[in-house]
């Protein structure tokens, strides 16, 4: 294996010599982003590369296997291609890291939000939401008709070119779920940040499908709207044994806004292993369009908020009948990017 | 789109002709001839599936670690790596790219016990699992980062309209929704097949790995094929279309209500309606048959492997509808082993000492 590892190792290009590294864009459990420029072509592209760990300070770097986060994101994004998902340009191997270069995309919802909630303009207009809401659900009806799951989808990792196209990142818990040779709650045991985790997740739902984005989708559709994160629970911890406990706190934020389920409406719900949990927990009345009350959202958005947080995921609303939805049809209409 | 076929990168970067294998083997025909070649290839699919049996590793992961090996090596030679350790790196990052990943030290100690054992005597696989960890990298590195793979099994599942039998049987209860859309054709033309000849065929495309067709076909037309084959040779599917190709009349006599379609008719309008080049499925099949014909003179060397070879054979070997291949050559797994490190030490020492040699670089002397 001598000759052929000699072979590949000089085969492979620095990423330094490929890409001047301008800065440090953001950090996290998979490793760093940094904002780069090409070297290659004359026009001095921008690029976000994604440096996976290992990256422990003062520890000789060893071959420990791709992550699964890794491969998963690897495998996908060579894949997809889609307007509305990050593009990855490239894989780089180098000193015992990944680094993949995706396009560079100048902003995120996150800052969209910090931006309004600080700035003079106390909200999002309704023509840029939403366009900027259409965006994000063209590109999730494409990863779903591509049978892809995201699974962590929040504000931050929704990103806005400087144009204005929002690009969809981090497949880090994206898989593919046809057919799949394992049932989903074997791989990971807990998706999607707290947040924005639908309500058959937190009810320890073994069996979910895609309608776990589109309620992610809700509530940043409300985080838009109020320019703080709708349903702001306290994550409890797992406990020494790993066991995923019951999120009460979070299930306590949702019901308070949209009233405590009504297992008629929702007749999965009964079996679900966390249902005596959610008995105990007071019982509140459906108060959504309170909540909007004073937002800037017509009786079409409102409706279209109640579809997307609708409680039982087999009526929820999907990508495609979201993007058809009335409340992209009237007055204001999304502005074109 | 990772479940369209036709947008992927197994369609648009996979999909090869006969003129790229024959390049990618340049180098290892120096040292082998072509049949010695095709045996390893065989050899290297049964030390997969073998590896994958142990680590409890579903037939499709298996099937992905396959192609991986293959694809592996149109960018490499034989000889000039040590294929055993790239078989193990296969699985490993199958099994990550398949969504049920196994250790890497749990390879690490499977590889070295299958392995070390009798029939091939490889005392030399790395215990460090950091080595098998950069031999992944060097893997996804040549694999061009593309690991997503189609298999004919979903294919068949659809041509059979048995999408609960073969496939999802195999999967075992999952969280998955059924889907609105399929993978591939709009189910219209499935026929119903027995269940056991639908069985066949599922072995059929087992099979089909341990030759190149999966780097130069697509997966549909592998299903395909193997489909046809397996309606020649399973037994009751066979008797009946032999029965209504002697007399299709007599059987539309003998039912009595409503025009009856004999077995023929309805093979020859489902092959029909497939819309595919039925030429390029004889193909499939030959390169299939001569598969089989080959991988029957490869012996695990053990007494009563000469009774075995005939057992997991497809039943119409050696009947006649394919002929047995030159059985007084027989290869012993060992053989391939051996084989395998004299092409190794050849190439090394063509390497040492080139028949070109020209005076050793003096790059070295210039820096100093």
């Amino acid at each position: 294996m001598r000759l052929y590892r000699a072979q590949r190792d000089s085969a492979r290009k620095p990423v330094n010599a490929k890409y001047a590294i301008l800065g440090f864009i953001s950090s996290g459990t998979y490793g760093r982003v940094y904002k780069a420029m090409s070297r290659d072509d004359g026009e001095g592209q921008l690029y976000a590369i994604k440096k996976f760990k290992p990256d422990k300070e003062g520890e000789m770097p060893t071959y420990t296997g791709v992550t699964q986060s890794a491969a998963r994101e690897i495998a996908l994004n060579r894949e997809i291609k889609h307007e509305n998902i990050i593009a990855l340009r490239e894989v780089m191997l180098e000193e015992k890291s990944i680094y993949m270069v995706f396009e560079y995309a100048e902003h995120d919802f996150l800052q969209v939000i910090h931006h309004h909630a600080t700035g003079l303009i106390r909200s999002v207009p309704a023509p840029v939401l939403k366009s900027l809401m259409f965006q994000l659900l063209n590109g999730v009806q494409y990863l779903h008709s591509s049978h892809i799951l995201h699974r962590d989808l929040k504000p931050a990792n929704i990103l806005i070119t400087s144009k204005g196209v929002v690009k969809i990142g981090d497949l880090g818990l994206a898989r593919l779920v046809q057919n799949p040779l394992q049932p989903l709650s074997y791989g990971d045991k807990v998706v999607v940040t707290i947040w924005y985790r639908a309500p058959e997740l937190l009810m320890g739902a073994r069996h979910y499908t895609k309608a776990i984005d589109c309620w992610a989708i809700g509530c940043i559709l409300g985080e838009m709207l109020s320019l703080r994160p709708m349903f702001k629970g306290e994550e409890a911890k797992l406990d020494s044994k790993k066991n995923v406990p019951f999120q009460r706190d979070q299930v306590v934020k949702i019901v308070e806004v949209l009233g405590t389920p009504d297992p008629s409406r929702w007749p999965g719900l009964l079996h679900m292993p966390e249902y005596q949990n959610l008995a105990r927990i007071e019982r509140y009345k459906p108060a959504l369009p309170a909540w909007c009350r004073g937002k800037a959202l017509s009786p079409a958005g409102v409706e279209f908020m109640n579809q997307l947080l609708d409680y039982n995921p087999t009526t929820r609303l999907n990508a495609r009948e979201a993007l058809q939805h009335r409340w992209f049809q009237e007055d204001p209409i999304p502005t074109a990017k | 789109m990772a479940t369209n076929f036709w947008e992927s990168s197994h369609c648009n970067s996979w999909i090869l002709d006969e003129a790229t294998l024959r390049q990618a083997r340049a180098i290892d025909s120096q040292y082998a001839d072509g049949r010695e070649l095709a045996l390893i290839g065989i050899f290297f699919a049964n030390v997969i599936a073998k590896l994958g049996k142990r680590l409890n590793l579903r037939q499709q992961v298996i099937a992905t670690a396959t192609v991986y090996f293959r694809r592996f090596y149109i960018k490499s030679s034989y000889c000039e790596t040590d294929p055993f350790f790239v078989s193990a790196a296969c699985c490993y990052l199958a099994a990550k790219a398949e969504e049920a990943p196994v250790y890497l030290k749990a390879v690490v100690q499977e590889s070295r016990v299958l392995l070390s054992a009798s029939g091939y005597g490889i005392k030399t696989f790395p215990t460090d699992n950091t080595k098998l960890a950069e031999m992944e990298w060097y893997l996804l590195e040549d694999l061009d980062f593309h690991l997503i793979v189609f298999h004919p099994y979903r294919s068949l599942a659809t041509l059979c309209g048995k999408l609960g039998i073969v496939d999802l049987a195999e999967a075992g209860e999952v969280g998955a929704e059924p889907d609105e859309e399929r993978y591939w054709g709009t189910g219209e033309g499935a026929m119903n097949f027995d269940d056991g000849c639908v069985q066949m065929a599922w072995f059929v495309i087992n099979d089909s790995y341990r030759g190149e067709l999966c780097l130069l076909y697509p997966p549909y037309l592998i299903a395909i094929a193997a489909l046809y084959l397996s309606v020649l040779l399973h037994g009751n599917t066979r008797q009946r279309l032999s029965e209504s190709f002697e007399d299709p009349i007599t059987i539309r006599r003998t039912r009595s209500a409503g025009p009856v379609v004999s077995t023929r008719d309805r093979l020859l309008d489902f092959l029909a309606g497939l819309n595919v080049s039925l030429e390029t499925i004889s193909r499939i099949c030959q390169q299939m048959l001569s598969m089989y014909a080959l991988w029957d003179i490869l012996t695990d060397g053990t007494e009563g492997d000469d009774k075995r070879r005939h057992e997991r054979k497809l039943p119409g070997i050696g009947t006649g509808l394919i002929p047995l291949g030159d059985r007084r050559v027989v290869y012993t797994e060992k053989a391939i082993v051996e084989k395998l490190f004299q092409m190794r030490e050849k190439r090394e020492s063509d390497l040492a000492h080139p028949a070109d040699a020209r005076p050793p670089d003096n790059k070295l002397m210039e820096k100093v």
